[in-house]
């Protein structure tokens, strides 16, 4: 008679480690009551994983503090390497934050690193106060500059911080040279120059996400524009830049990718800082050349839709089509003249588009021309959502749309 | 039934034989996700049935099932939620430790990460009998040991 229970607690160390290292540190901490055998088994866990966390009180400051000290202090004692360190804390007001809190993550920080830490995961939000606070929407936390020094790192999402000043490292140095995925959400860079040299130094990335972030690059930096311009991610498969402020962004660079999600804006040239000037002046607005995304299977672009088409003229092999209309920026598109329907199908839309999706129509009618127009030449198309923009009514778009012509006979549409 | 010519092994199946004495058949290529049973394939040959001493007819069809699904490509979270619905925290248990035996690395990582989630914020007891461990502490190094590491006991659930 087999006896399961009595089978697993003679599993080997490394074994109920691996069960361990999926539990919040906090839980795998507690195992060291269950026996004596398991007092330090949770010291040999990798990953250190403080999430979920709330603290909105001086009280759960400090505990949590207690908390992190001394785990580190217990790992710190047995030497062990450290394979991930996550955080996410949950703060009431920025005072907690940036005056109770930060001083010691940043001492957290410099102590993980030293690990040979491969995935590195900060996050940190802080409560919406009812009225604005200009101090608190300005401020953003400083990154600990040893990060960068952690070059063994294969993952880093970060979000919520500021680089400011040069970072004095030489450029042979800079970067990370086994890092697979990058993810910034809420970056800022005071130097653009810095955003640049450090992209430049992760030649394997695999997963670019930049949300929310910016860095201005002066006009001046020719060799910091160069090396921008020059950018090569040859392992890149998955990008995504959404509402980020960006001079320039190399498209050429993410030309490998299978998933690509773009503010549509990253194709014009013009300085999105100077569009002010371009409203008066929009023959000055050039386009930047677009690569072939000769791998590209899925696209998502966000804002202007008049250069969809030129992009799907760029990505033979795409499947599937998601647009939608960001925040920003309509009104700028609105003026130009209305999009007219393309003369020359692109190839993908013929052959290999399967699934489009497109949000927020509202009810001119130069932004029904798209979804007709792909109707009527997307020959294996399976399913086309469209949703209706939150002024126009959905039966007002199905009325449009459901009669027309459908290359594909498979072809479904859903409006909601 | 004719075997094709070709050495691809996309519709070669293996025969598996668990410990009660019954015979499961799997393809080749999801019996390659199983290091041990690759092993043995290597070791005996693929022609005659493979014996699992420590795997049982409970647990093999649904690992099988689950390795299915892998080399279409098809694992999916819902899948794997869906997978899990249904068992118990002893069944999983029973399936984590066929998949270690089986070093079958996908499936055990999964069930890993779902055993950790059953456990969470379980009672220290239940986590002691989940695993067989038995308390050797005295009351007195027990109650220190909570002392000193109180934070990490916030928000366990007490026993009923």
């Amino acid at each position: 008679m087999r006896l399961p229970e009595n089978r697993i607690s003679k599993l080997p160390k490394e074994i109920l480690c691996r069960i361990l290292s999926f539990l919040p540190t906090k839980e795998a901490v507690a195992t060291s009551i269950l026996s004596k055998r398991w007092i330090r088994l949770w010291i040999s866990v990798p990953n250190l994983n403080f999430t979920n966390i709330t603290i909105n009180s001086i009280k759960s400051n400090n505990k949590f503090n207690e908390s992190v000290y001394s785990v580190l202090a217990s790992r710190d004692g047995a030497g062990y390497n450290l394979d991930s360190f996550h955080l996410d804390i949950q703060y009431v007001n920025h005072h907690f934050a940036y005056h109770r809190s930060f001083p010691h993550v940043v001492r957290w920080i410099n102590v993980v690193v030293r690990r040979n830490l491969k995935h590195l995961n900060l996050n940190h939000d802080i409560d919406e106060p009812d009225t604005y606070d200009p101090e608190r929407d300005a401020y953003l936390p400083q990154l600990p500059k040893s990060i960068l020094t952690c070059r063994t790192l294969v993952s880093l999402k970060l979000c919520r911080f500021s680089v400011e000043g040069l970072l004095h490292v030489s450029k042979v140095e800079f970067g990370f040279p086994c890092l697979k995925t990058l993810h910034f959400d809420t970056i800022y860079f005071g130097f653009g120059r810095n955003f640049v040299l450090l992209l430049c130094g992760c030649p394997v990335l695999e997963d670019l996400q930049l949300l929310n972030s910016c860095h201005t690059l002066s006009s001046r930096d020719s060799e910091a524009i160069q090396m921008f311009q020059s950018l090569s991610l040859p392992k890149l498969t998955r990008a995504e830049i959404i509402e980020s402020l960006w001079s320039h962004f190399p498209l050429k660079a993410l030309s490998t990718v299978k998933s690509l999600s773009l503010d549509t804006l990253k194709l014009n040239t013009y300085d999105q800082t100077d569009d002010k000037d371009d409203e008066e002046n929009p023959k000055q607005r050039t386009y930047i050349d677009i690569p072939i995304f000769h791998n590209l299977i899925h696209l998502k672009l966000n804002n202007s839709w008049k250069l969809v088409v030129k992009m799907l003229h760029h990505c033979p092999k795409l499947q599937s089509l998601e647009l939608s209309k960001g925040s920003r920026y309509i009104s700028v598109d609105d003026q130009e003249n209305s999009v007219e329907e393309p003369e020359l199908v692109p190839e993908c839309v013929s052959s290999c588009l399967k699934t489009c999706a497109i949000r927020d129509i509202g009810g001119l009618e130069s932004e029904l021309i798209l979804p007709t127009f792909i109707l009527k030449n997307a020959r294996i198309l399976q399913t086309m959502k469209v949703w209706s923009g939150w002024m126009q009514k959905k039966s007002e778009i199905e009325e449009k749309l459901s009669p027309c012509r459908k290359a594909s006979a498979t072809c479904q549409l859903f409006v909601y | 039934m004719a075997q094709e010519a070709s050495s691809s092994t996309s519709s070669k199946t293996i025969s598996l034989k668990t410990g009660d004495g019954e015979i499961f058949e799997i393809e080749a290529s999801a019996a390659k996700q199983m290091k041990t049973v690759q092993r043995l394939i290597d070791d005996l040959g693929d022609d005659i049935t493979i014996p699992l001493h420590n795997v049982f007819s409970k647990e093999l069809p649904k690992i099988i099932e689950y390795y299915k699904k892998d080399i279409t490509g098809e694992i999916t979270k819902d899948f794997e939620a869906e997978f899990v619905k249904d068992l118990n925290d002893d069944e999983v248990k029973v399936l984590f430790l066929a998949a270690n035996y089986l070093d079958a690395n996908k499936l055990f990582e999964f069930l890993s990460q779902n055993i950790a989630d059953r456990l969470e914020s379980k009672s220290v007891e239940y986590v002691r009998k989940y695993f067989g461990v038995e308390n050797d502490f005295t009351p007195e190094e027990e109650s220190k040991l909570r002392e000193e590491r109180a934070w990490s006991f916030r928000g366990i659930k007490e026993d009923e």
